[in-house]
């Protein structure tokens, strides 16, 4: 692809991580992350909180991308912005910020879906996936399995009917008394234990996916275990964390095994904070090795929220000179 | 002569003003709920262009800083930043309720004091009270009205009450004679941007990267709930 000239700042704020990025013909210069570390004492993220929080960092978190990015605001050649999906208080800020810039600089505002930007995260750096290839979008807000026919083409092949799968690994943190968000330290325990405590795996038409039940199973298998031992949970940890993982990355396991059988595709790709966990990493790794994938996942710091994957997708919108009003409207859903 | 373009979102409704010197040249008001995330930003361009200026030529951006909509003041204020960053133009916070009362003063004989209310749901209201030459009486707070509430003021000083929370005030509140209920006033750039002038002219300046709305609430979160079954 021919590379255009120009310099992009993007801004994304969809969720509880405010975050700005510059990026100049196509190179990621910067990549500033604010996460809200202040959600841990809630056990969950609180959305007027974060709306707030965004609010304080918003100006901060911009000025810093471009600071180390060593750009001027009048470089800049268009602004790139989250308008969905994600919590509309938090998307608000963003976006309100963006037009802001965009209507002062005269410069073009570039509305980006933030799930189409996981994926497309996968373009900031080499080796980059052949087109067609699969997405296993996985984070805390987030599960599904996207076709990507090319940069403008996305099919939703499947997607969870309740829970995301980072939420399954940080509720059932909860149920083992971890702080949030628990993913994590799931993992760590569980790089030290047996996968020896079973928990079903739900059988789910199609490529869909569904985590509440296991939720429910561990639950009530934690309930049952403590009335024997009420220090299980304290003696097992490592076991149960383990077999927790386990049972969460069989599920993604399968079904992206079953959608590359379906659809043929060996070009595998991972997107989203989820893609951290060293167990998927390993389940996917074995996976590919024996039936010849070509596995790609992101830098860490393009796998969670990020706005240098909201750059990459503003830059590819740019080069087709294809921009947004500055009526664009935040949206909670869609693809 | 400085141009200050005013925001103010606080409510439904969503005005614009651009003011030179502290005279009036535009604004515009659009009195429809939930409008302002897809208007805001297009209404000052057209007010801008219609007012025959360029974005440059802001030299500061005034905020109706609240109390009001979370939601509302959230738009406006980064929007306001936005603009500020973009342009190295200041920002100036002013307090919508200060505002209000600022419009409605000119109306009012100089005995009558003024309570600003914006809708606060249920039976609470943001107000503040002031005399006519805007020195307050009782600041900025979230109340709850009932019978008794002004009853000090009311006992022997007329007090108009305006803004989209006064009128469901009228019928507890309605004793007496000293109690005057004013419909139909919304909150307007156009005295945001008046009192942002007198701001302006003593330097009376935000910091632009670290401004926040003024929500008069702190907002608690629930802590959350231990679990029953495992807990």
């Amino acid at each position: 692809m021919e590379k255009a000239q120009a310099c992009i700042l993007a801004i994304e704020s969809s969720c509880d991580d405010t975050s700005a990025a510059v990026m100049k013909d196509g190179v990621v210069l910067s990549n500033i992350i604010a996460s809200q570390a202040i959600h841990a004492k809630y056990g969950g993220i609180v959305p007027e909180v974060a709306s707030r929080m965004h609010q304080e960092n918003i100006a901060l978190v911009v000025d810093a991308a471009l600071d180390k990015a060593g750009i001027q605001p009048d470089q800049l050649d268009a602004i790139a912005c989250t308008a969905g999906p994600g919590l509309m208080g938090s998307l608000t800020v963003g976006l309100s910020y963006a037009k802001g810039l965009a209507l002062s600089l005269q410069i073009p505002l570039i509305s980006i879906n933030h799930m189409r930007a996981h994926v497309l995260s996968h373009f900031i750096d080499d080796p980059v996936p052949v087109f067609p290839f699969l997405c296993l979008t996985v984070s805390g807000g987030h599960t599904q399995i996207v076709l990507v026919k090319d940069e403008d083409t996305f099919e939703v092949l499947g997607q969870t009917l309740d829970d995301a799968v980072g939420e399954a690994f940080d509720k059932s943190g909860k149920l083992l008394g971890l702080p949030y968000p628990a993913g994590p330290i799931i993992d760590k325990y569980a790089s030290l234990g047996d996968a020896r405590f079973p928990f079903p795996i739900p059988q789910i038409d199609g490529l869909d996916f569904s985590f509440s039940g296991v939720k429910t199973a561990i639950m009530y298998f934690l309930r049952d275990e403590k009335k024997k031992d009420p220090a299980f949970v304290a003696n097992n940890m490592n076991d149960i964390c383990a077999s927790i993982q386990h049972t969460l990355v069989e599920i993604l396991s399968r079904k992206i095994m079953q959608a590359a059988e379906e659809h043929h595709i060996s070009e595998i790709a991972v997107a989203g904070g989820v893609a951290a966990n060293s167990g998927l990493r390993r389940a996917l790794g074995v996976l590919g090795e024996a039936r010849g994938w070509n596995l790609y996942i992101p830098a860490m710091q393009y796998c969670t929220d990020n706005a240098g994957m909201i750059a990459m997708a503003g830059y590819l919108q740019f080069q087709k000179g294809r921009f947004s009003g500055l009526d664009a409207k935040p949206y909670v859903r869609g693809m | 002569m400085a141009i200050i373009l005013s925001i103010e979102t606080s409510t439904k409704t969503s005005s614009i003003a651009l003011h030179e010197a502290g005279q009036l040249m535009s604004s515009q008001h659009i009195h429809v709920d939930k409008s302002h995330s897809e208007y805001l930003t297009p209404s000052i361009k057209n007010l801008i262009d219609t007012s025959g200026l360029t974005m440059k030529s802001i030299d500061a951006v005034a905020i109706s800083k609240g109390p009001g909509s979370y939601t509302g003041l959230r738009i406006g204020t980064s929007t306001a930043k936005g603009i500020c960053y973009a342009l190295d133009a200041r920002l100036i916070g002013v307090n919508t309720l200060e505002a209000m009362a600022y419009g409605m003063a000119k109306f009012m004989d100089s005995e009558t004091l003024l309570c600003p209310m914006i809708d606060a749901r249920r039976m609470e209201v943001y107000c503040l009270v002031a005399k006519n030459d805007l020195e307050i009486h009782e600041p900025t707070q979230a109340k709850v009205i009932d019978e008794t509430s002004f009853s000090n003021f009311l006992a022997d000083h007329k007090i108009a009450f305006f803004g989209n929370g006064a009128m469901k005030c009228e019928e507890v509140l309605g004793h007496g004679k000293n109690a005057l209920f004013i419909g139909g006033i919304d909150p307007s750039a156009e005295h945001v941007g008046a009192l942002a002038w007198q701001k302006f002219s003593k330097g009376e300046f935000e910091d632009t990267a670290y401004f926040e709305p003024f929500y008069l609430k702190d907002f608690i979160a629930k802590k959350p709930s231990a679990n029953k079954l495992v807990g």
